[in-house]
């Protein structure tokens, strides 16, 4: 396990350095300054522009640009922000916390409900109530998820005024005092709710055609034999083998998760990473653009390996290759 | 009379019932015998042909401006009322289906033509051809798709939207080509392949005459669920404003008014028609790609 795991992650260092061309080439066509976020966008005297560019090394050779932003990346400096006038890594560092609290809660959400509807649905297929939930997945699937979101805020914010319909956190709050965690929780369940919401289809569907599946297994025959009751063989035999897959479903979806937030945020205006590139966007802060743009990606990598490397635990037979 | 016929006939009889039993004609029937799938096939004809026959449908012209009647509820004169600048919604809606369909579509082909010829190439050659090019397609699975869709597509901004079209294009079409590599992979191992080879077919030849036809149903339902995940995300795009321009009318530029939480409250006219219209579409599209998918796998005995 321990030289599968070795060699899983050396496989990963020359995909990272390629990433990093990519981001870093995306940067250069953006318009401004997307690397070190010091020239004024607003300002488009060709002079001022001119003198900032040589100051700031952006006539160099490229590979030199590339190897200045590489090793300021690798000791954690993303250059500034010009809109908010600090350092990028502090503004990331400001707004991640929201968004791992968003994605947490909404996973969490996305593993309650598939584990029970998926159970339900597996252990009585084909009839109303799997019917339903069927139904539900299917409506999940299709719509899209800022249409999920608006609906929700003008249902559950608007209509029962039971959630707030924008914001991260109530103002006027002291950071860390049980108030202020109440509000963030208060504030993050909607949008989670929507988030984890439309992914349980995908899920719930798998632990159910799983339970299926299994249910017609031999192991599951000799267990009924034996003269098991038909609840422990669904919630003890089955279970455990159904249950497996769907842990390690989270890291392959990782990048539709993250594209989930984006918008998500964005609709809610929840101060996240996600809200925050867009917004960056939309003020042509193209220093903080790019910053997220490698996290996400180096994001999506991590998780895919994490992914590999559960089901590796999980299941022996793929560490050998 | 049965008793009556001669070899002869018999031998007509059973090649006709043979070439009615060809897998599409199966297919076909069992595609038709699913209501689901049915209504939902005359739901999208409906939508399309309404989406492109807009200028003779629509009571009004979509750049006209009513600034008498701005933000007004259905009725009076409206069928679904009037945006916050006055235009009306139903004639938006017809228009902006338009734009979506066109733009998912265009999408679908150009994802499905990239994705099946550098899927076909790698599963037809293996080898070193293969694992190139797999290590690329996994390589471009690493970026987060909407991520990129939006930080490529606000940088081409001013390029309008043959460049978005583009970029969900190179974006977009990793999972198709390795659907197509799978199934390629397999299929290439079946005698009627080497034959084909050694009575000298070029590889393209091949491909194209021999292989593609065989997996035509996997394409098929590939192409169906890329067309919902393409109208999905220039809606999505659109929405967050890096999508289609803002004077065109799409579902996506219309739901746009709802980032404003006074219309989501007070004009809810504005923004349901379009979140209805989106969803309501995506839903018919996957549909019809579980119904096909359904009707060409031989162990369902609907």
């Amino acid at each position: 396990m321990l030289l599968y795991t070795l060699r899983r992650i050396l496989i990963m260092i020359p995909i990272l350095i390629m990433i990093s061309i990519v981001v870093f080439s995306l940067a250069l066509a953006m318009p401004g300054d997307a690397l070190s976020g010091q020239i004024d966008p607003a300002n488009t005297d060709p002079q001022y522009v001119e003198q900032m560019r040589e100051q700031l090394g952006l006539n160099d050779p490229v590979h030199v640009q590339y190897a200045r932003w590489a090793t300021g990346v690798l000791q954690w400096d993303f250059g500034r922000s010009f809109n908010h006038r600090m350092p990028v890594t502090e503004l990331i560092g400001e707004r991640l916390p929201n968004t791992i609290l968003l994605s947490v809660m909404s996973l969490m959400i996305t593993y309650v409900l598939a584990f029970f509807m998926g159970r339900y649905a597996g252990r009585h297929p084909y009839t109303p109530g799997d019917y339903g939930i069927q139904g539900l997945n299917y409506l999940m699937l299709a719509i899209p998820s800022f249409v999920a979101a608006i609906f929700a805020i003008f249902i559950f914010s608007f209509q029962f005024g039971w959630f707030p319909s924008t914001g991260s956190v109530g103002s006027g709050l002291e950071a860390g005092t049980w108030d202020w965690w109440v509000s963030k929780i208060h504030h993050t369940a909607l949008p989670a709710l929507v988030l984890g919401g439309l992914t349980t289809a995908s899920y719930t569907q798998f632990l159910r055609n799983d339970i299926i599946e299994n249910a017609q297994k031999d192991y599951v025959r000799t267990a009924r034999a034996k003269g098991t009751p038909e609840g422990t063989i669904y919630n003890k035999h089955i279970l455990r083998n159904s249950v497996i897959p769907i842990i390690t479903l989270f890291g392959f979806d990782i990048a539709s998760i993250i594209g989930g937030a984006v918008i998500i945020e964005t609709v809610f205006t929840y101060r996240g990473i996600g809200e925050l590139l867009i917004s960056s966007i939309t003020n042509r802060d193209y220093s903080v653009v790019t910053a997220i743009t490698l996290m996400l990606s180096v994001a999506t990598l991590v998780g895919n390996l994490i992914a590999d490397l559960i089901y590796g635990v999980v299941d022996p037979r793929i560490r050998v290759e | 009379m049965s008793a009556a016929l001669t070899d002869q006939e018999r031998i007509e009889e059973l090649k006709k019932k043979a070439k009615k039993q060809s897998p599409w004609a199966i297919a076909r029937r069992k595609l038709f015998r699913n209501k689901l799938a049915v209504i939902s096939l005359v739901y999208l004809i409906i939508v399309v042909i309404a989406a492109y026959l807009a200028p003779l449908i629509s009571p009004h012209s979509p750049t006209l401006v009513d600034i008498m009647n701005r933000n007004s509820p259905p009725g009076d004169g409206y069928l679904l009322g009037t945006d916050r600048s006055g235009r009306d919604i139903f004639t938006l809606l017809l228009y902006g289906a338009r734009t979506s369909l066109t733009i998912g579509i265009v999408c679908m082909i150009g994802i499905v033509l990239l994705g099946t010829t550098i899927g076909s190439i790698a599963g037809y050659y293996g080898g070193w051809v293969d694992a190139v090019l797999m290590r690329f397609t996994d390589f471009m699975m690493n970026f987060p798709f909407l991520v990129f869709v939006i930080v490529l597509a606000s940088i081409f901004r001013e390029a309008g939207i043959w460049a978005l079209i583009l970029v969900f294009i190179v974006l977009g079409w990793t999972g198709a080509a390795r659907v197509v590599r799978s199934k390629m992979m397999s299929e290439k191992e079946n005698e009627y392949v080497m034959a084909a080879i050694s009575i000298g077919g070029t590889p393209f030849k091949v491909i194209r005459k021999h292989l593609l036809p065989n997996i035509m149903t996997t394409i098929i339902v590939q192409a169906t669920l890329l067309l919902a995940v393409m109208i999905v995300a220039e809606t999505a795009l659109s929405f967050l404003g890096f999508g289609v321009p803002s004077g065109t009318p799409s579902w996506g530029n219309m739901m746009q008014e709802a980032r404003s939480p006074t219309v989501i409250r007070n004009s809810w006219w504005i923004w349901i028609p379009p979140a209805v219209a989106i969803t309501s579409t995506i839903l018919a599209i996957n549909f019809i790609g579980e119904g096909i998918k359904d009707a060409f796998n031989p162990k369902s005995a609907r």
